[in-house]
């Protein structure tokens, strides 16, 4: 018998995805990390079918959508785990001592504008621990081509410093080679000098109150191709679900590694434009 | 033949073919259950770095798209060779592909069983195509 269709086009191999979540009053997404299983978003609804006494069954009406979604965590970061508790946790961050052996970063030559590059402060050029700070690192000098014609470059005239999630430090340089006086600035090397720093020591979680007014947390699904080509699934407002946060500790006899299983619903955000409330699909023209 | 093209395409890449030893300006890259005796007009030795690679088990097609296991076996004279070519190969071809994609399993190596063999790190590979 000959081939039933020759219609393959969105046919996508299976390659995992990046989950992404952004809290109520922040403005860009931050990844998780490593999950260790598929993500899954069902769309339910309750149904409302009339079947009349001489006319046959009405139109059938739906209401009350939601995606009940679930995926496994691998990454288990507390900012993440805080994020999307919305506000079920709070996170309480404690210093260390402070550092003044934080080793020089190079930016390689070949950067760019508008890309941010983390900021990587190990403990010392002994010891390549790398830490986190709650507040802005302080930098003595941040200065472009450092070996040849050295040129000192300003904070918030030819580099900014953003908090990052992304960053392991929580920090992110972006360069702005439009103010610098370097002919060529981007063909040069950034050695960036950290003054005294503060790490973080610690993180504590904690929860428990009589009741909690929970804040929906947006979601963001998304497979990036080899040619950068997305297929998104952006949930507009989810919860977690009650028992969606398993804290726990394997056993050493476990294969895997330490993880954490999450359940959320997504639900209609009534603020946006009717039939768009619950959610997006984005397919790019050629994603795989 | 099933899959030939793209697994080439996908080994046929500097980072590997770099490893291989060179028969008169070509790799040693052979999709082929054996080594060549042969190879451009040059003998091939024990002692020399090549892939060869071939199905490893049944192509069900009986599918609308592509599922084929396949052994990619990466042999040197010695284990770190070996070794190091496999890890190469992997590091290039899991999880990539342009119409077609490949997930990869290392597995142990297999050493030689006298002086006419050598060193052998099976890439065990699904290349997956629409």
């Amino acid at each position: 018998m000959p081939t039933q269709t020759s219609k393959k086009g969105n046919i996508y191999f299976p390659d995992g995805a990046q989950v992404a979540l952004k809290a109520t009053g922040e403005s860009v997404f931050t990844d998780v990390g490593v999950i260790l299983s598929a993500v899954t978003a069902t769309l339910n609804y309750d149904t409302n079918e009339v079947e009349t006494a001489n006319a046959g069954k009405l139109n059938r009406q739906i209401r009350n959508m939601t995606l009940a979604g679930s995926y496994t965590l691998g990454n288990l970061e507390p900012d993440s785990i805080t994020r999307m508790s919305g506000g079920i946790i709070t996170q309480v961050t404690t210093d260390g001592t402070a550092i003044s052996t934080i080793p020089t970063q190079t930016v390689t030559a070949g950067w760019a504008d508008n890309t941010r590059y983390p900021l990587i402060m190990q403990t010392s050029s002994s010891d390549d621990t790398e830490i986190r700070t709650q507040t802005k690192p302080t930098l003595t000098s941040v200065t472009l081509d450092p070996s040849g014609t050295p040129e000192t470059l300003a904070e918030n005239v030819e580099y900014v410093i953003v908090e990052d999630g992304s960053s392991y430090s929580g920090w992110s340089i972006q360069f702005i080679s439009a103010n610098m006086s370097t002919g060529s600035p981007t063909t040069f090397t950034i050695d960036i000098v950290y003054g005294t720093n503060t790490p973080i020591a610690s993180e504590t979680l904690y929860a428990g109150s009589s009741t909690v007014i929970m804040n929906a947390v947006a979601m963001q699904i998304t497979h990036t191709d080899d040619n950068g080509k997305i297929r998104r699934l952006v949930v507009n407002s989810t919860d977690i679900d009650s028992g969606g946060l398993a804290f726990g500790f394997k056993g050493a006899n476990e294969d895997g590694i330490e993880e954490m299983a999450l359940s959320f619903t997504g639900k209609v955000d009534s603020s946006l434009t009717s039939g768009r409330q619950l959610m997006s699909m984005i397919i790019e023209d050629g994603a795989e | 033949m099933i899959g030939q093209s793209e697994l080439y395409s996908a080994l046929n890449v500097t980072a590997i073919t770099s490893l291989l030893t060179d028969y008169n300006g070509l790799p040693g890259l052979f999709f082929s259950s054996l080594i060549p005796q042969s190879f451009n007009g040059v003998e091939t030795k024990a002692q020399d770095t090549t892939i060869i690679y071939y199905p490893a088990g049944n192509f069900n097609l009986a599918l609308n798209y592509g599922q084929y296991p396949f052994y990619i076996n990466c042999r040197a004279a010695t284990f770190k060779t070996s070794r190091e070519l496999a890890e190469t190969v992997v590091a290039n071809i899991n999880r990539k592909g342009d119409g077609f994609f490949i997930t990869c399993e290392l597995q142990a190596t297999i050493p030689p069983i006298d002086e006419t063999d050598n060193h052998n790190t099976v890439v065990s590979i699904t290349l997956k195509t629409k």
